[in-house]
């Protein structure tokens, strides 16, 4: 049995990710791939813990976030990973963690996919190992964006020749995954990404702006937890009820959404919880909201 | 695949239907024809060979309406088995089956695709470098490939085809010798060799074993003649084969084969080969090899552990599985996963190593070890977890993909600075070529 990769890849890259391939099987495993054709079953990931919540009446399941200088990876840990999970409750953030995990998709409806990762192992890092883990992530971006391009070069993209290129058979398959189901890869797109990732490690030796950011994010929750007005809710709410099906709503639609009728994601996801705590909302499975 | 490479296919397919000429559509259809032929060229057989060869097995009397099979085809527990191929080599050995002395001989058979494996449970006067063709066979696995096995209801006839590639030299570098290559000729350095007597069907006889190496990395070799090699020489060797054990690459040859010995400045230096680990899984396993990777996984059984006085087997609850209760003695090791995203890797620190990486040695470590087993392994933890380390060692594969055993582990440092402008530099190249 082969040992699944832990990929390097960026939030934001592994965020567009619209396409997951099922394993057949029972044991087969499943793979969400990126436009770049990362092939992911297993990721690891080095950034800025900004934020721990717990998502269940009996804080069996947490939700964090971490953040890379592209974006932000959702994290879900739960009673499946007790270690982990009890791990993850017990870092201050913001802290940087290094974490390697599997990754999930979940498909409200057809062509919506949102990508999370569940950890395997967590643990709190200095600030040299994520600046390392940076370059090492722009290397491996860099190499599938080559890959991609010499792929596309061919009249008809396959896996054979492209691992005649000399690239790894994991990422040859990804990449004519990805082919065929992103229209339009935007490459130019992903090496501005690589190009911001590195400019955000120019200013060494200065403070790092990431603090500050991370502090930010912290702060917000916090001074809105006691202020959260009924006001917002009750939108909250509205928004709600108006887009659920008889299986809920997910949870991202509904931050969206809050989005769009100009309610911070910060704020909406406060009104959410504070919703679930009082019972007029529930979670019936991860990241889908229903009223009861 | 161009659409150049497919009119090339076509004209070789029109070869081949004329060669077969009323067999096709009968025997053959063109769409199989060609399937085959890709696969052929696929598993890279010169297309002329594998013309030969798709010719012989359909136009061949011998063999018409049997299904022959490749042995790079052969899955590891199939019936009803069909080859043709070369025997490079065929030993007798005595066994006891159900009390009874039998014997048996076993051996390696090659054709054009790769070379495996095989016992043959009774005498059918298989004699070495002869072509056989083999009906009715079974495979079984052994150490992750196919055995072929030839038993009561096997056919084994001698066979007058020629197998394309089993005879005609191959040069090569030590880090391309592979398990299933047949007739290497090879220039490499002796870095050590040793000789042990061992039991050939009832006769003693001696072989010589040691380590070979190039620029491009070490190997194992064994030799069933002597040859006097000696430590430090090089040497020529033509015609030997290659199998594996445990994935590492043994470069095998006998009186049949030619050893020349050569100027020492053949070879001027000997390197240890670096890996990605991709290609280092996909190869399964090689001598002293250098990769690079995160600590991703510290795996149970890291640590402080107690073993039997008398097996060396770990204990569980002071208790060794096959002596019972013992005095164990204790010992430390970490047993890791190694990940550099392009492939994982299990490696094994011994205790000189770990007790070197966490800078305490092994009477220190027992003290925290006592006050809580977790201690150590949460220092492990703290010490490897998520760092980027460089480890030479010998790589093996088994069951559970490869190992490495460690024989020296290095932190990797990097100088960020210096690496992020030279990144830069890169991408801003790719991007001019993207942009043009």
């Amino acid at each position: 049995m082969r040992r699944e990769i832990a990929w390097r890849v960026f939030a934001d890259e592994y965020n567009d990710a619209t396409l997951e391939v099922k394993g057949g099987g029972e044991k087969e495993p499943s793979y969400v791939i990126t436009p770049l054709g990362a092939k992911i079953n297993r990721v690891f990931i080095v950034g800025v813990l900004t934020d721990i919540e717990n998502i269940s009446e009996e804080g069996k399941m947490l939700r964090a976030h971490v953040s890379d200088p592209t974006g932000v990876f959702t994290i879900y840990s739960g009673k499946y990973q007790p270690d982990v999970t009890k791990k993850l409750s017990e870092i201050d953030t913001p802290a940087f963690v290094a974490i390697t995990g599997k990754s999930r998709a979940f498909e409200p409806e057809k062509g919506v996919i949102y990508v999370s990762v569940r950890p395997e192992n967590v643990c709190e890092v200095d600030e040299k190992t994520r600046n390392f883990h940076i370059l090492e992530t722009c290397k491996h971006t860099l190499e599938r964006i080559e890959a991609m391009q010499e792929a596309l070069k061919l009249s008809q993209p396959n896996v054979y020749d492209l691992q005649k290129l000399g690239y790894p058979k994991e990422l040859c398959e990804g990449i004519i995954n990805a082919i065929k189901h992103y229209r339009n890869i935007d490459l130019q797109r992903y090496i501005d990404l690589i190009s911001e990732a590195l400019n955000y490690l120019i200013p060494l030796g200065e403070e790092l702006p990431v603090i500050e950011k991370t502090e930010m994010i912290e702060e917000t929750p916090t001074v809105n937890e006691k202020i959260v007005p009924d006001e917002i809710e009750n939108m909250v709410l509205e928004i709600i009820k108006d887009l659920e099906s008889e299986n809920g709503v997910p949870w991202d639609m509904i931050i969206e959404k809050c989005n769009e009728a100009g309610i911070n994601k910060d704020l909406a996801e406060e009104a959410l919880v504070s919703l679930m705590d009082k019972g007029i909302v529930f979670e019936p499975s991860l990241g889908v909201i229903k009223t009861t | 695949m161009t659409s150049n490479d497919n009119k090339e296919i076509s004209s070789h397919i029109e070869d081949i239907t004329k060669a077969l000429g009323d067999k096709i559509g009968k025997e053959v259809t063109v769409d199989e024809l060609e399937k085959q032929l890709q696969k052929f060229l696929e598993y890279g057989v010169p297309i002329q060979q594998a013309k030969k060869t798709i010719i012989r097995k359909y136009g061949s009397d011998t063999s018409a309406g049997i299904k022959r099979k490749l042995l790079k085809e052969l899955k590891p527990s199939e019936s009803n088995v069909n080859i043709i191929g070369r025997v490079i080599t065929v030993n007798p050995k005595e066994i006891e089956l159900k009390g009874e002395k039998k014997r048996i001989f076993y051996g390696m058979i090659a054709d054009e695709s790769t070379v495996l494996p095989f016992t043959a449970w009774r005498d059918f006067n298989i004699e070495k470098g002869q072509v056989i063709q083999v009906t009715n066979a079974y495979t079984k696995p052994w150490q992750g490939i196919p055995q072929l096995n030839f038993g009561e209801y096997t056919k084994v006839e001698p066979s007058k085809e020629e197998i394309p590639g089993t005879q005609e030299i191959k040069r090569c570098k030590v880090d391309e010798l592979k398990s299933g290559l047949g007739s290497v000729e090879i220039v490499a350095k002796i870095l050590s060799v040793k000789e042990k007597e061992v039991d050939v069907g009832g006769k003693k006889k001696k072989v010589y074993f040691g380590i070979i190496a190039d620029e491009t990395g070490k190997a194992q070799f064994t030799s069933w003649h002597d040859f006097n090699l000696k430590e430090g020489e090089v040497a020529r060797i033509t015609g030997g084969y290659v199998k594996s054990w445990r994935g590492i690459p043994q470069l095998t040859f006998d009186e049949k084969c030619k050893v020349e010995k050569m100027s020492s400045k053949e070879i001027k230096e000997v390197n240890i080969k670096k890996y990605r680990l991709w290609e280092l899984v996909e190869k399964g396993g090689a001598l002293d090899v250098e990769v690079e990777g995160n600590v991703i996984e510290i795996k149970d059984g890291s640590g402080v552990i107690v073993r039997c006085p008398q097996c060396n087997r770990v204990l569980f609850d002071g208790k060794c599985k096959i002596h019972g209760s013992v005095k164990g003695i204790y010992d430390l090791r970490a047993k890791i996963v190694l990940d550099d995203g392009t492939g994982a890797v299990n490696v094994i620190i011994n205790r000189a190593l770990t007790e070197k990486i966490l800078d305490k040695n092994l009477d220190e470590l027992k003290k925290l070890y006592d006050e809580s087993e977790d201690k150590v392994n949460d220092l492990i933890r703290d010490t490897l977890l998520a760092k980027k380390i460089k480890v030479v060692g010998n790589a093996l594969r088994n069951g559970f993909g490869t190992t490495i055993l460690a024989r020296k582990i290095d932190k990797v440092e990097i100088d960020i600075k210096e690496e992020t402008k030279r990144l830069l530099q890169e991408v801003r190249e790719v991007s001019t070529s993207y942009e043009t």
